[in-house]
């Protein structure tokens, strides 16, 4: 499958939730009914979900959908974060 | 009635098995590799190309016994490279080929399934509209009707089924993306 165009790429954060909540990717594609490496490809960008499979991640992590997916780069955790002197 | 029932929900349950056999069956490491997929995929059409050699030996040479046993070896060349090739490109391509019914297949698979029929159904065409070239270049023109050994059309017919048949797989092999690491650090980060 080749790499999506960055004008057609949907950023998500469903690997740093993933890890954050300490599920597999065996454990999120049982839950979601895909094969554990479509989570894989969704990660590393190479696939981007349908509407359906995209709430379904949503409604897992029990989170708004734009929380995990977004069209613009998600900034870098802690990077809006002042620096103390 | 029962027994009937019975019966379908077995042939399901076998079918669901089957699926899930080659869905989430072991791929050897090898094939995360991008150049040994393809130079797997280039063994399997160097296979398909031995029974288009022997219609070429067929329209030459038959009939005779040469046209002959050069076919059944050609042929049987193809088919026993085949079995263990093919088998390793179905395993790899975990359902994108085709081996398994797409109601077990989810989104991502579909769309690769998709794409390799699309790019094997590409490659038909152009494949007929060659091999039609090919054969008006070769048939004589100096008769009203043309002679054709009828074992190189029939060698013509298999060589195309086969190829037909196995461009998806092909496909699929070929543009498969590099497969993200079995379940990388989950076990880690629990």
């Amino acid at each position: 499958m080749p790499k999506e165009n960055d004008k057609e790429r949907v950023h998500n954060r469903i690997a740093v939730l993933r890890a954050e909540r300490g599920v597999s990717r065996r454990d999120l594609a049982q839950a979601l009914g895909v094969h554990y490496q479509t989570v894989g490809y969704l990660e590393r960008g190479e696939y981007s979900p349908s509407l359906h499979l995209a709430l379904n991640i949503a409604a897992y992590f029990e989170v708004p959908v734009e929380v995990i997916f977004a069209l613009e780069p998600f900034p870098r955790l802690g990077a809006t974060r002042t620096e103390r002197p | 009635m029962n027994g009937a029932v019975m019966s379908d929900d077995r042939r399901a349950e076998r079918r669901a098995a089957r699926a899930r056999a080659i869905t989430e069956a072991e791929v050897h490491p090898r094939w995360a590799d991008r150049r040994a997929r393809r130079a797997l995929v280039g063994g399997a059409a160097a296979a398909l190309a031995l029974p288009w050699a022997a219609t070429v030996v067929c329209w030459f040479l038959a009939p005779s016994t040469t046209a002959m046993v050069t076919t059944f070896v050609l042929c049987g060349l193809c088919a026993a490279a085949w079995i263990p090739i093919g088998s390793q490109i179905v395993t790899m391509t975990r359902g994108a080929a085709g081996a398994v019914p797409e109601e077990f297949l989810d989104e991502r698979q579909r769309t690769e399934l998709l794409r390799a029929r699309t790019v094997a159904h590409r490659a038909t065409l152009t494949l007929l509209l060659l091999t039609g070239l090919i054969v008006q270049l070769a048939l004589p023109h100096d008769a009203m009707t043309p002679e054709v050994p009828a074992a190189a059309v029939a060698v013509l017919f298999v060589a195309l089924l086969a190829t037909v048949v196995a461009l998806p797989a092909l496909a699929a092999g070929w543009n498969m993306p590099d497969p993200p690491p079995d379940d990388d650090a989950d076990s880690g980060s629990r």
